[in-house]
């Protein structure tokens, strides 16, 4: 009995024996997974750090859990793709390095690399052609010594700024060895922030400079000159008006703007011929092309601001080139109203003259043919003939002495006068004797009171009086009074001679004194050359006098004539 | 081009960025090519950070928009 209770004893010790063994056995695979999922948790989170996000917690992840979501496999995937894009920047970096130094050494500028502590790392081909020489090595060389070689002071040192600053830096003309350069420093850091290296870039700008410098020059004097063109240009007393082929305004002086009120320099573009206020003168300037000729001329009328009528010659220059043909016009506006003026004025006075000259010479030879007949005449009759032809003869010599007058005048001969103490009254009397026979119609009237001298030659100022009352006498009608009268103040005499004709209207009186300026040349019952106001005006100036007309249309002219009276 | 849009709201770090990496994974060849994008919609705001820049390191181009309460992280190839 006892056998089998030892053989039973026996099994379970056999089987406590292999549980405790599988107990162990177990408690060490424990050990050994948990040992390998730590080992797997570790190696996570430390991957997880590199990436740069939190550590797994055993609560978001049981160990079967991490084993079946696989970050390691994840993470190393991951990192894979990482490896193959670092591999492709790397060889981006390679070729952009390659780029760098391609540029660094063909750049036309010199670049000089140096460490924080002014020594020269690198430099580039152009650095030795430029600032140091072929065969000087200055690697490890401080920049101060063997590039500036201590030329340049401290506070102008590139590299000192560029170090203390901490920002790119430029100076512009850096003149060293004859030539000039524009430098640019910048620094370089390292991941810490701390300065790890100044570039410097030196550009030569010698050649820029001096075609800056020429071209100043040539800007300066292009602009003198321009200055001087527009001076002359705007000083010209005509207008000036330059013109392109497309019909475009190109060129006015300031005349031009005025004339036709029209300024170029308010206009954003070149304004067209077209905006011409004148019509006449642009349908002028539009022909001008089509023309055969190279000068064109023509006179055009423009309005004053005051409403008078002002006359211009334009004077179209058409500019050809041979290759192009028509390029534009060069047009001047000459003011030609006076000139025009005096030209009708020649033209009325050649005609009044004419008729002044026929009618006493038509007397002349009328009575000369009556004298020749064969017919006796009684010595009475041969008398009157003889004094109408004298008579007649003499007019003809007044007008021919005017018409010398005026010439000797203004040719500039001068006029022989001498100043002499002259009785007035008794020269109003002496002139007025003449005109008693030649005008009886008339009533001369001298309102002088008390005897007055003036200082006058004898002869101008009797050629003066005869002239005033000739025109008074011409324009007043049959039976009007001519008033003489004196006034004498301050050693000055006024005489006046007032009549009551048909008086002048203020434009009238404006124009009385210029040469062959008749009131009214239309009117040929009034004789006259136009001449007598003129001469009387220059003579009487010529005496150190002045002539003042005031004049009412329809109620008579006073000319007062100023002369210096003798005191006692 | 297709879009791939992957919803991890509600997932926190450092799930949200495994999740990602793990879509970056599957899809790269074609992101990188330009074939997809990925579009991950998150509520974790850490990993508008963290996932932007894994993707960075992989050459991958990214960029973030805030929408009502959540993210949307688009990953695509870079220009």
């Amino acid at each position: 009995m006892s056998q089998p209770r030892q053989n039973h004893s026996a099994i379970n010790l056999d089987e406590k024996c292999e549980l405790e063994l599988l107990r162990e056995e177990n408690a060490r695979l424990q050990a050994s997974n948990s040992e390998l999922y730590g080992y797997i948790r570790h190696k996570v989170d430390d991957l997880l750090s590199i990436i740069g996000t939190k550590t797994l917690k055993p609560e978001d992840f049981d160990d079967l859990g991490l084993v079946e979501f696989d970050p390691l496999g994840i993470i190393s995937n991951a990192f894979e793709h990482v490896l193959k894009n670092l591999r492709a920047t790397n060889q981006k970096l390679h070729f952009a390095h390659d780029e760098i130094q391609t540029v660094f050494d063909t750049v036309g500028a010199a670049i000089l690399v140096l460490n924080p502590q002014g020594c020269v790392v690198s430099y580039n081909q152009k650095t030795q052609d430029l600032l140091i020489g072929r065969d000087v090595d200055v690697t490890g060389k401080s920049c101060q010594e063997y590039i500036c070689r201590n030329q340049t002071p401290d506070e102008r040192c590139m590299f000192k700024k560029v170090s203390s600053k901490g920002r790119e830096q430029h100076f512009n003309n850096w003149d060293f060895n004859g030539n000039s350069y524009n430098v640019v420093g910048r620094p370089m850091f390292d991941e810490t922030g701390q300065l790890s290296h100044v570039v410097m870039s030196y550009s030569d700008v010698s050649a820029r400079r001096n075609a800056e410098t020429a071209m100043f020059l040539a800007l300066t004097e292009t602009q003198e000159v321009n200055a001087k063109l527009h001076g002359i240009l705007n000083s010209v007393a005509d207008s000036v008006l330059v013109t392109d082929a497309t019909g475009q305004i190109v060129l006015m002086n300031r005349r031009a703007e005025e004339l036709l009120g029209l300024c170029l320099a308010d206009k954003r573009a070149q304004p067209q011929i077209d905006l011409l206020p004148h019509q006449e003168l642009v349908d002028f300037l539009r022909m001008a092309p089509a023309q055969s000729q190279d000068l064109l001329v023509k006179d055009f009328s423009f309005s004053g601001a005051s409403g008078q009528e002002h006359i211009h010659q334009a004077r179209a220059t058409v500019i050809n080139t041979t290759k192009t043909g028509f390029k534009g016009c060069i047009t001047i506006l000459h003011e030609v109203t006076q000139e025009r003026e005096i030209d009708r004025m020649k033209s009325d006075f050649i005609s009044t003259a004419a008729h002044e000259l026929r009618t006493p010479l038509t007397t002349i030879l009328g009575y000369a043919d009556l004298l020749l007949m064969e017919e006796e005449w009684s010595p009475v009759e041969q008398r009157n003939y003889l004094e109408l032809i004298q008579s007649k003869a003499e007019r003809l010599g007044d007008i021919v002495g005017d018409l010398l007058d005026i010439s000797r005048i203004e040719s500039g001969e001068g006029l022989d006068l001498e100043a002499k103490p002259c009785d007035l009254v008794l020269f109003c009397k002496e002139v007025l004797q003449g005109f008693h026979l030649q005008a009886a119609a008339h009533e001369f009237v001298i309102d002088i009171v008390s005897p007055t001298m003036i200082l006058a030659d004898r002869f101008a100022f009797l050629q003066i009086l005869e002239n005033v009352i000739s025109n008074a006498v011409k324009y007043s009608p049959q039976g009007g009074i001519i008033k003489l009268s004196a006034v004498e103040k301050d050693g000055l005499c006024q005489l006046s001679v007032a009549d009551q004709g048909l008086g002048m209207t203020s434009d009238q009186m404006e124009r009385a004194f210029d040469k062959f300026y008749r009131a009214d040349a239309t009117n040929t019952a009034i004789s006259g050359t136009g001449l007598g106001l003129t001469i009387v005006n220059l003579l009487v100036e010529a005496q150190h006098g002045l002539v003042h007309i005031a004049s009412v249309p329809g109620q008579g002219t006073t000319v007062t004539l100023t002369f210096p009276s003798v005191c006692d | 081009m297709e879009i791939i849009e992957i919803d991890i709201r509600g997932q926190v770090c450092p799930s949200s960025l495994l999740l990602a990496l793990r879509k970056l994974n599957q899809y790269y060849a074609k992101i990188a090519s330009g074939d997809i994008t990925l579009v991950i919609l998150t509520d974790n705001r850490d990993a508008t950070s963290t996932i932007p820049d894994a993707a960075h390191n992989m050459g991958v181009a990214s960029a973030v928009e805030k929408v009502d309460g959540y993210y949307r992280i688009i990953l695509r190839q870079q220009d």
